[in-house]
């Protein structure tokens, strides 16, 4: 049962270039905005950092988690990736109450193996165009692809499939697309640095407890990899002729997104201490880096700064997707906001950001959480160096996390005063997005470095109408990844696209939830297919999980 | 004789990498090597021709140039020329920036790997990143790849051979590029250096000498001739060179510990406990690297020894404890500390410091030996 939004939010709407105005009642006042039901949904998950005394880097990772609806029934499931090598992912299925079980055994999906090394980053997507959503899951080690059987089984395809990447690779977030728009979806592998087990150098004081973790300026980077789909089970690595094996990279995070609105999807790279990448999509199987042309690729101050997570959206309404980043304690979580012919403003002190300069931000989200039609913000934090406290800078390993309001195209930080759950001090690395129980409220999930996962169920409280768009592609892929929506209401317009790879390591809901405030009705929906079909649809009700077949 | 160092060192010492957060960070070498910027095998893009010569010419601010290969880099991201200029300009802004100097000069090699200047620079900013290991792979493939051995690359290997503690390998590399040009002073000083490693160190003072007798000498000659009298127990010749290196390099606080000891072992204390001062002033950000910790452990300890000197041993106490705090098992301090601890008729602690200074390797006076060794007062 659909619960109908419990407290209307606007008293009054403004029409502001063409979008959906703030809300008037923004409140002030602490409200629970989440609450911790980690518990209560029976979710156990703890990430195995097994941390050593020689400090290697990929102790400090972390690992992704992902949501999906692996057995078909509207509900997300979830699947967290652990850490150490040897550790196990869980499959937790979600049993349409609020509650979860560990399906971890029968599904197949525990990629134990050792061989692996530290696993890594999650992407979700149905390669194989049966209906059923596959997994992806990279690595610091040979990467894998699961195909979902249908049965509530995984089948370990990767070798088939040609998709395990370098065998010592260091990779990150990954991701599904369809950067052909063949209807076939693609994979994007996000790599890290040129950097072994033992190539360990010692950093830090020498004294006994003060080794620390090294910066990752003294590695190398490594070429990302794009895997084309060939349809029939198998993938191509594309990645030097596609334009994007740059080895300059040190990829972190990785987001899609139609930055120039010709219809093709581009990608945008978060690297860390290195500039980013915004490959723009050739549209003849190639990209072209255009982040020193976009303004994209550096801080404010020009320098480049250490890339973690990111998401793409359009936080003021113009209809563009803007670019969010987040980056290392001491640096700005950077907003690039999308002025159009391919330029991009860095508005994160205009835009009230300024408070993500203290902590070191991972895992993050643009996404409506209060259902008013803009997009509101959240980051994860926490240190790399588990012993930074000893070094007396005044920066803390565990971190609390940050959460944006949107009011007016402006950022409120309402971290503080949005309940005790968004009060603790986490070592947060991978998040991600969905609505869990199909309440209309989106919900957060959070996976910890060597610490237990974290739910955090969205109240709804102020929160507005909703829609939830679970696009069926025909032609396209069948989520219809890469897709634009517009969603008009009597308040104004919203330009969405359906990416569910954003945050750090993660991967969010396919579905595509769009906040619609105080209209009970969405008099238009159109959905711009990867085919280029341009679908309509008026009057659609509110507060429903809506399914869109391609035509 | 004629001793030239670098010819094109007007072009090219601008090139080295600056302080980072106002520290410079020491480095064996006395200069940077120098490989002109237009010395790839293109032909070089005519576009590129202006921001190539404001390069040369030192004028130009390393902001503008950024700038202008930012805006060519937007319209044309696969120019090879123009990644290994960011890549070169972002060396001049300082340490901060030395990874993405690498990344670029990496996608330099990517698109064009004749681009042999861009392995030249990468390898000396892994150099300046402390990957001697990344340093040499680059030379040598760019060693094997000319046929050749050009003079400047010989140098850089040296200079990382040096930095890696491998010093016959660095005295053999000096040695052949001497061979080619005698004349050649940094390779003189790394054979110099290498010398004084491999313990044959009147060889390598006498070649130090030489080049201290020549003009416009390199602070870093000055730096290793002052230290070398003064591990030779000649603190009054080392003042002065050591009193010049600093001038040249008043960030290097090993450098004004060394100046600091030199003076006070030549009575000058109010002089060293003025040079301790000055070694990491109350403020100074520091890395978190063992050069740091080390560089504090021995102000502390120099601290020590110039408050003993002046008897002032309460003092001296506090600045033994917080030497011993950053470097546990130093076997100097915890000797120091042993020897304070019997001035201040505290044997017990005197005899746990002597055990623990004698199982780092130090000789102890006939006193603290006897604690020891008498029986039943062991620790």
């Amino acid at each position: 049962m659909l619960a109908p939004p419990a407290v209307t939010l606007r008293t009054t709407t403004l029409l502001v270039a063409g979008t959906l105005s703030a809300p008037l009642a923004f409140s002030s006042q602490p409200l629970e905005r989440f609450r911790d039901v980690t518990k209560a949904a029976g979710i156990t998950f703890v990430h195995d950092q097994r941390p050593t005394p020689e400090k290697h880097m990929s102790e400090t990772f972390g690992s992704g988690v992902a949501w999906i609806d692996f057995d078909n029934d509207g509900y997300q499931d979830l699947y967290f990736v652990n850490g150490a090598p040897g550790s196990s992912n869980v499959l937790y299925r979600n049993n349409g109450d609020g509650t979860f079980t560990d399906v971890t055994a029968r599904a197949g999906l525990a990629m134990a193996d050792p061989r692996h090394g530290h696993k890594t980053g999650v992407a979700v997507g149905d390669f194989d165009n049966d209906g059923y959503a596959d997994i992806y899951v990279g690595a610091f080690g040979p990467n894998a692809l699961f195909r979902n059987n249908g049965d509530g089984t995984f089948t370990d395809v990767t070798a088939r499939a040609g998709v395990a990447g370098g065998a010592d690779e260091w990779t990150s977030s990954v991701g599904f697309f369809d950067f052909d728009r063949d209807g076939r979806l693609d994979i994007y592998v996000t790599n890290y640095l040129d950097v072994s087990y033992d190539d360990n150098p010692y950093c830090g004081f020498k004294r006994e407890g003060f080794r620390t973790y090294c910066s990752p300026t003294i590695f190398d980077g490594v070429a990302d990899r794009l895997f084309r789909n060939n349809g029939d089970g198998t993938f191509t690595d594309v990645s030097v002729k596609a334009g994007i094996a740059n080895p300059a990279g040190k990829g972190l995070g990785v987001t899609f997104c139609d930055v120039d609105d010709d219809g093709l999807v581009d990608i945008y790279v978060a690297n860390d201490l290195v500039r980013n990448f915004l490959y723009r999509n050739n549209g003849d199987g190639t990209f072209r880096d255009i982040a020193y042309a976009a303004g994209v690729g550096f801080g404010g101050d020009g320098k480049p700064q250490a890339g973690m997570g990111t998401d793409c959206g359009d936080v003021d309404g113009d209809g563009r997707p803007d670019l969010y980043v987040t980056n290392f304690s001491e640096e700005l979580n950077a907003l690039y906001v999308n002025r159009g012919r391919g330029l991009f403003e860095d508005a994160t002190i205009r835009l009230g950001l300024r408070s993500g300069y203290g902590p070191l931000g991972f895992g993050t989200k643009l996404f409506d959480m209060d259902n008013d039609g803009d997009l509101d913000i959240h980051v994860v934090n926490g240190h790399i160096v588990d012993n930074i406290e000893l070094y007396g800078t005044g920066v803390t390993y565990r971190m609390k996390d940050l959460l944006y309001e949107n009011v007016g195209g402006r950022f409120v930080d309402v971290s503080a005063r949005s309940g005790a759950a968004l009060l603790v001090d986490r070592v947060g690395r991978g998040q991600a997005v969905a609505d869990f129980d199909n309440d209309g409220h989106l919900d957060i999930v959070i996976s910890n470095l060597g610490g237990p996962a974290v739910l955090l169920k969205g109240t709804g409280v102020q929160a507005g109408n909703w829609l939830s768009i679970r696009a069926a592609g025909r032609k396209s892929n069948p989520h219809g990844l890469g897709a634009r929506v517009t969603v008009e209401t009597p308040a104004g317009r919203q330009v969405r696209e359906i990416n569910n790879v954003a945050s750090y390591l993660s991967a969010n809901d396919l579905r595509l939830h769009v906040g619609l405030g105080t209209a009970r009705t969405a008099t238009r929906v159109e959905i711009r297919w990867p085919s280029g079909q341009v679908q309509t649809l008026t009057n659609v009700a509110a507060n429903q999980v809506l399914t869109i077949t391609e035509p | 004789m004629t001793r030239t160092w670098p010819a094109a060192l007007a072009l090219i010492t601008f090139l080295g990498v600056g302080p980072a957060a106002g520290i410079e960070r020491p480095t064996p070498a006395p200069t940077q090597g120098a490989v002109p910027v237009d010395s790839a095998d293109t032909a070089g893009d005519p576009e590129l021709a202006p921001i190539r010569l404001a390069l040369q010419s030192g004028h130009a601010r390393p902001g503008d140039i950024i700038a202008r290969l930012k805006d060519v880099l937007g319209r044309r991201p696969e120019l090879a020329e123009a990644h290994f200029l960011l890549g070169l300009t972002y060396r001049l802004v300082g340490r901060d920036m030395l990874a993405e100097a690498v990344a670029e000069l990496r996608q330099a090699l990517t698109l064009d790997p004749s681009l042999t200047a861009a392995r030249y620079y990468l390898a000396q900013s892994y150099l300046d990143l402390g990957r001697a290991d990344r340093a040499r792979e680059e030379l040598e493939r760019a060693l094997d790849e000319q046929g050749d051995r050009p003079t400047e690359f010989l140098l850089l290997l040296t200079r990382v051979e040096t930095q890696a503690g491998s010093p016959a390998r660095a005295l053999d590399l000096a040695r052949e590029v001497l061979a080619a040009d005698p004349d050649r002073g940094e390779a003189r000083y790394f054979a110099a250096l290498a010398l004084i490693a491999l313990d044959r160190r009147a060889e390598g003072i006498a070649e130090l000498e030489q080049l201290a007798a020549t003009d416009m000498v390199p602070p870093d000659v000055m730096a290793a001739l002052g230290s070398a009298y003064l591990d030779d127990g000649r603190p009054a010749d080392a003042v002065p060179l050591l009193e010049q290196a600093v001038a040249a390099a008043v960030g290097r606080p090993d450098l004004h510990v060394r100046l600091a000891r030199a003076l006070r072992l030549t009575g000058q204390i109010e002089a060293a406990d003025a040079r301790l001062a000055a070694a990491l002033p109350p403020g100074t950000p520091l890395e978190a690297s063992e050069y740091y910790e080390t560089a504090e452990a021995d102000i502390a300890l120099e601290t020590a020894l110039v408050r003993l000197s002046q008897d002032r041993l309460d003092d001296a106490d506090e600045a033994l404890q917080k030497a011993v705090t950053l470097r546990p098992g130093h076997g100097p301090t915890l000797r120091h500390l042993a020897e304070l601890r019997l001035r201040q008729d505290r044997r017990a602690d005197a005899a746990r410091y002597a055990a623990a200074a004698r199982s780092a390797g130090e000789t102890l006076t006939p006193e603290l030996a006897s604690l020891l060794d008498a029986p039943g007062d062991a620790p």
